[in-house]
């Protein structure tokens, strides 16, 4: 894991080598697959469009000088097979406004590199739900079951499923600001 | 904070495709406009690829499999072959990844329960112990790492399985559901299989046909002991080949030494007490006979010239003739802590019923100041497992001058470890265990028994 801290360790102006290039992507693919999942909306697809970015990157004419232009590259490659994805799939209309995209792409890009330990709680943050959350998150963003798919599986209303979800999303938030906070403490 | 969970709850349904077209335009004029907005959907975004990631694999972790990979690469990282360096690198990408996921085996149960340390390996060497409910899992093996651990488990035609203590078993489903029990107790609830694929459990000393049913399989050293609660299951001595069919309400014993028939029992009447044979009840422990403590004693005095060898030897032959079964079980050290672990079952056919009157008696000696949990694992009456429950004692209420300690624990005492609230009472008991939570904690029991 330490290997993750600092991916790029040449401090030349020579172009970043392949194991840079993969180590810097492996660090945030949590936020590139989340990119592309903004696009499909799909778990599955999305962690499939990962890996096609980090197959590009190693096979393509590409070469980076610095981590920020890797990442760059891998937001924007990871959109571009995402609204492929969605041609080939689904209903292109669904597809969120370009502009819209590319602010969330800027966020993503401007965080800080904090994703290995927030990740980590996060795991750790859903291995405590009770077992009923943890089925509804299941069936929401592994199975990729619509809210209103689990609420007639739950026997239960959609707006519940909902309500639910919303407040799952929150209290893992704040379990894993916990978690991090407590890591800060403990430092 | 209200705000917070009203744009979630919006978002959710934005994503969903969910809201009139006017809303949805106004939720993409505010993901434009508001940063909080879009850090609350980048959120969503993030825990979804992370909760599809850990149910993949039941939470095995991407990162530490790629640390890995990364650094393959750059121990190999010539200035020649650059290419095959970097196709070398896609393919262990690649694998790593496939591994994972559904791409690479197909997973064949979802966890259903878990409580405890539990690891999963998988093949190519695949560990994990980020195990979550709802995880999926394709074929490897299953390890409780600790007394207080168990998983269920359903394949996909909702057959189920709960391992429970200290257990190792290796699932796998090509032509057929298996199961290698290689230690431990598993129950298992099988929905009807093709007669001619039958479910097959393996274990050291006997393999088992199951075509649909409820029943329970100790693995032991030397022996498997199988009791069927419904249904019908063929068990197969290892030894010799002999089989024997067992249907519901009796057990088999067959031990790797024994070369008789396979007696079929019933279940014995049950009881509402029980008395550890602790040298023969011991599964995690070290017996120590008193001889054996005594021979030490004896030694270290000789070898400091407190005694003639000659003396020694009278006073060791003096008590072994007074007392030939006293002892007690050392705690072993592991990962979770240090361990006795007593089976109830494992050489009786009698049914040991927890009662509300009943309490269970502790005596044995400790020697350190950690707080110990004594625990109860359970079967339920018509079979299957039963829950585990526990009750914690702070280690100054078991010190002596002498580090010896008798406590006794009302079985109401006992809380269930998942708390779902469900009774002990009425329950079999299984296994008694103690844990301390320091490894390097030191205790060891002279005695375990259930009164009333």
């Amino acid at each position: 894991m330490s290997g993750f801290r600092s991916c790029i360790r040449s401090t030349s102006d020579m172009a970043l080598s392949e194991q840079d290039i993969l180590c810097v992507l492996m660090k945030s693919r949590d936020r590139i697959a989340a990119a592309a999942w903004v696009v499909v909306r799909d778990a599955q697809a999305a962690e499939d469009i990962f890996q096609n970015v980090a197959i590009k990157a190693m096979t393509k004419e590409v070469s980076f000088d610095a981590e920020g232009a890797v990442l760059s590259w891998g937001f924007i490659t990871a959109r571009r097979e995402g609204i492929d994805w969605m041609r080939r799939h689904r209903n292109e209309t669904s597809i969120l406004d370009a502009e819209i995209l590319m602010l969330l792409e800027k966020d993503w890009l401007s965080e800080s590199q904090r994703e290995d330990s927030r990740t980590k709680a996060l795991r750790n943050c859903l291995r405590e739900l009770p077992q009923k959350s943890a089925e509804i998150l299941r069936l929401r963003y592994s199975k990729g079951l619509a809210c209103g798919a689990i609420a007639e599986r739950l026997e239960t209303g959609r707006d519940a499923i909902y309500k639910r979800l919303s407040r799952l999303h929150q209290a893992l938030r704040e379990c894993v600001e916990t978690r991090l906070a407590d890591a800060r403490v403990d430092v | 904070m209200n705000d917070r969970k009203s744009t979630l709850e919006l978002l959710l349904r934005y994503l969903d495709n969910d809201l009139p077209s006017d809303e949805r335009t106004d939720v993409e004029d505010l993901l434009r406009q508001d940063g909080a907005a879009r850090e609350i959907f980048r959120e969503i975004a993030q825990q979804a690829v992370v909760v599809a990631d850990v149910a993949r694999v039941g939470g095995a972790s991407r990162v530490e499999k790629t640390a890995k990979v990364s650094s393959g690469i750059r121990g190999r990282s010539a200035t020649r072959q650059r290419l095959m360096l970097a196709v070398a690198a896609i393919a262990l990408l690649a694998v790593t990844v496939s591994l994972l996921r559904r791409g690479g085996e197909p997973e064949i149960v979802t966890i259903k329960a878990l409580n405890g340390p539990v690891e999963w390996i998988g093949s190519g060497g695949c560990v994990t112990r980020e195990l979550v409910v709802g995880g999926t899992l394709p074929g490897g093996t299953i390890e409780l790492l600790s007394a207080y651990s168990w998983i269920e488990f359903e394949f996909l035609d909702e057959s189920t399985v709960t391992l429970s203590g200290q257990a190792a078993v290796t699932i796998s489903e090509q032509k057929q559901k298996e199961l290698h029990l290689r230690y431990g107790s598993l129950s298992a609830n099988v929905q009807p299989q093709p007669t001619d694929c039958p479910m097959l459990v393996h274990t050291p000393s006997a393999e088992l046909k199951v075509l649909g049913t409820q029943f329970n399989v100790d693995a032991l050293f030397e022996s498997t002991r199988l009791t069927v609660n419904k249904g019908r299951v063929r068990l197969k001595r290892l030894t010799d080949g002999r089989e024997v069919d067992v249907t519901a309400k009796y057990e088999v014993t067959a031990s790797m030494e024994g070369q008789d028939g396979l007696p079929l029992s019933t279940r014995g009447r049950a009881v509402s007490v029980w008395k550890s044979a602790l040298r023969t009840d011991v599964v995690r422990g070290k017996w120590l006979s008193d001889h054996w403590m005594l021979g030490m004693q004896l030694k270290k005095a000789v070898a400091s010239g407190q005694m003639s060898k000659a003396d020694a030897v009278a006073a060791y032959k003096n008590a072994a003739a007074f007392d030939a079964e006293g002892g007690s079980v050392w705690a072993d050290a592991s990962p979770y802590g240090s361990l006795v672990l007593l089976s109830v079952t494992q050489l009786s056919a009698t049914p040991v019923v927890l009662s509300a009157t009943a309490s269970i008696r502790i005596k044995g000696r400790l020697h350190s100041s950690d707080s110990v949990k004594f625990g109860l694992t359970t079967k339920k009456s018509a079979g299957g497992f039963g829950g585990k429950y526990s009750v914690s004692v702070e280690g100054d209420a078991l010190r002596s001058d002498d580090n010896s300690f008798e406590i006794e624990l009302p079985l109401n005492e006992f809380d269930e470890v998942t708390e779902s609230g469900d009774s002990l009472i009425g329950k079999e008991l299984s296994d008694w265990w103690c844990v301390a939570e320091s490894s390097s904690a030191k205790f060891e029991i002279t005695s375990v028994e259930m009164i009333e």
